[in-house]
């Protein structure tokens, strides 16, 4: 044990909580706070000190793309370091990549047989401009719930040029939580509404939604089965019947 | 053990991040969610530059990701402690692209100033009201004591190497560091609100 004295330790913690001491000295501490409760209670007791500094820096919005890189980046680890077996419920803890704009593209026209005429060319327009840049499967974790209720949780990601929407849906058994970030502003009168489609059949939900001020929002998908898209468009209040704009999301459901 | 989306919501950071220590990807992605923003932010006012501060954010987020079972509630917030590590990401960034250790401009908050960013949404404006009064705690240290603070936090600086380029005793800096930090703590209730 050092013969130093407590005080000297003491007067380390301000520029210990700053990060501005020499790993050494940083190493010296912690061995002694690991012995001091005086210590550490006044560590706990200058530690909000230190989280108001990070309150004092002004909030920026990071690029949409940022989360979509950093989970990736976990699935492909993921990918490489497989969750053992032990761990799951009889589920894949990934699933399967998807060969993206292919299938991406397939949605959209399926979507577009749909349309108004009047929409159609300027969904054709859209899709030459390569709204929807990408898709991905972040990953699929069988599982059971902390009460023993046993779900399959999956999440998606898809990311559309208009407006830099992102979305990610959340499957939790055969449902599905839509969560959405930048979404274009809605025009006086316009909701944005679910769709999901089954083979060839593109049927309206009741999930209808506006953004929040900040352009997120979140909405459910009550029944997934059999789905192969969930799709999301900007339709008149009370929702349509059938689409009458281009969808700004596309997931295609892994089958 | 996973667990299902919904439950996320429920569950607190420290409880999240054990369950990550477990490589759930879903309970990841919720504690990603919470602190992106915070993360981004801290990093970017540190560096100030935005693809080095989402560089920043990227690998200290994965270092979370692949030891979440690190953390030690013991040691403080959850989330102080994800800032913590983007903050000190941030730093190294910084030394790195400088090459050497930084340095003072002739003025030396320089180095310090807030970089405002492009991307702004209405939603910030409460977030920018709680800022604003925890700015004017800060605005309310004197000089010398927000100085060597925020030389420290945000510059990268070790107290010893505050004490050459300010040419002041070690002790003084480290006085002012106590002083500034009390004041802060003290101008702040035990919910983390401005008392001022």
């Amino acid at each position: 044990m050092s013969a130093r004295s407590h005080e000297s330790w003491k007067e380390q913690l301000p520029a210990y909580l700053l990060g501005a001491l020499s790993p050494g000295e940083k190493a010296d501490l912690e061995h002694h706070l690991g012995g001091c409760s005086e210590c550490q209670a006044e560590l706990n007791w200058l530690e909000p000190a230190k989280d108001r500094l990070v309150d004092e820096v002004e909030q920026i919005e990071p690029s949409p793309r940022l989360k979509s890189r950093v989970m990736a980046a976990v699935a492909a680890d993921l990918a490489e370091n497989p969750v053992p077996e032990s761990a799951e419920a009889g589920e894949p803890a990934i699933a399967p990549p998807t060969p993206t704009a292919k299938r991406e593209r397939r949605a959209w026209l399926d979507f577009g047989q749909l349309l108004r005429p009047a929409v159609l060319g300027a969904m054709a327009a859209m899709l030459f401009a390569g709204v929807v840049v990408g898709y991905a499967v972040n990953g699929g974790d069988g599982d059971s719930s902390p009460g023993g209720e046993p779900v399959v949780a999956q999440t998606l990601t898809s990311h559309s040029n208009v407006g830099n929407a992102d979305a990610v849906m959340v499957m939790s058994g055969n449902s599905g939580t839509l969560k959405v970030a930048h979404l274009p502003k809605l025009k006086d009168g316009e909701v944005y509404q679910a769709w999901i489609q089954k083979g060839q059949s593109v049927t309206p939900t009741d999930s209808l939604f506006t953004p929040r001020r900040d352009g997120t929002a979140t909405t459910s998908i009550p029944d997934l089965s059999d789905v192969n898209t969930v799709m999301v468009s900007a339709e008149p209040k009370g929702g349509s019947e059938q689409p009458t704009t281009a969808p700004i999301i596309t997931f295609e459901i892994p089958s | 053990m996973p667990i299902s989306p919904d439950t996320t919501a429920k569950l607190d950071d420290e409880e999240l991040l054990t369950l990550v220590g477990q490589r759930d990807q879903v309970a990841f992605e919720a504690f990603y969610d919470r602190y992106e923003r915070q993360a981004f932010s801290l990093a970017y006012r540190i560096i100030g530059e935005r693809s080095a501060a989402e560089d920043t954010v990227q690998e200290g987020f994965l270092s979370i990701w692949k030891s979440g079972e690190r953390y030690d509630s013991t040691r403080g917030s959850a989330g102080a402690w994800a800032l913590g590590i983007v903050r000190n990401r941030a730093i190294d960034a910084l030394r790195s692209r400088a090459s050497r250790t930084p340095t003072l401009d002739s003025d030396d908050d320089g180095i310090l100033e807030s970089r405002p960013g492009e991307d702004r949404t209405d939603e910030l404006a409460f977030r920018r009201e709680t800022q604003r009064e925890v700015q004017e705690v800060i605005a309310g240290l004197p000089d010398k004591q927000s100085k060597v603070i925020k030389l420290a936090f945000f510059g990268g600086f070790s107290q010893s190497e505050i004490s050459e380029m300010l040419e002041l005793p070690l002790g003084t800096v480290k006085g002012r560091m106590r002083l500034g930090l009390e004041k802060l703590r003290g101008g702040l209730s035990d919910e983390g609100k401005v008392t001022v």
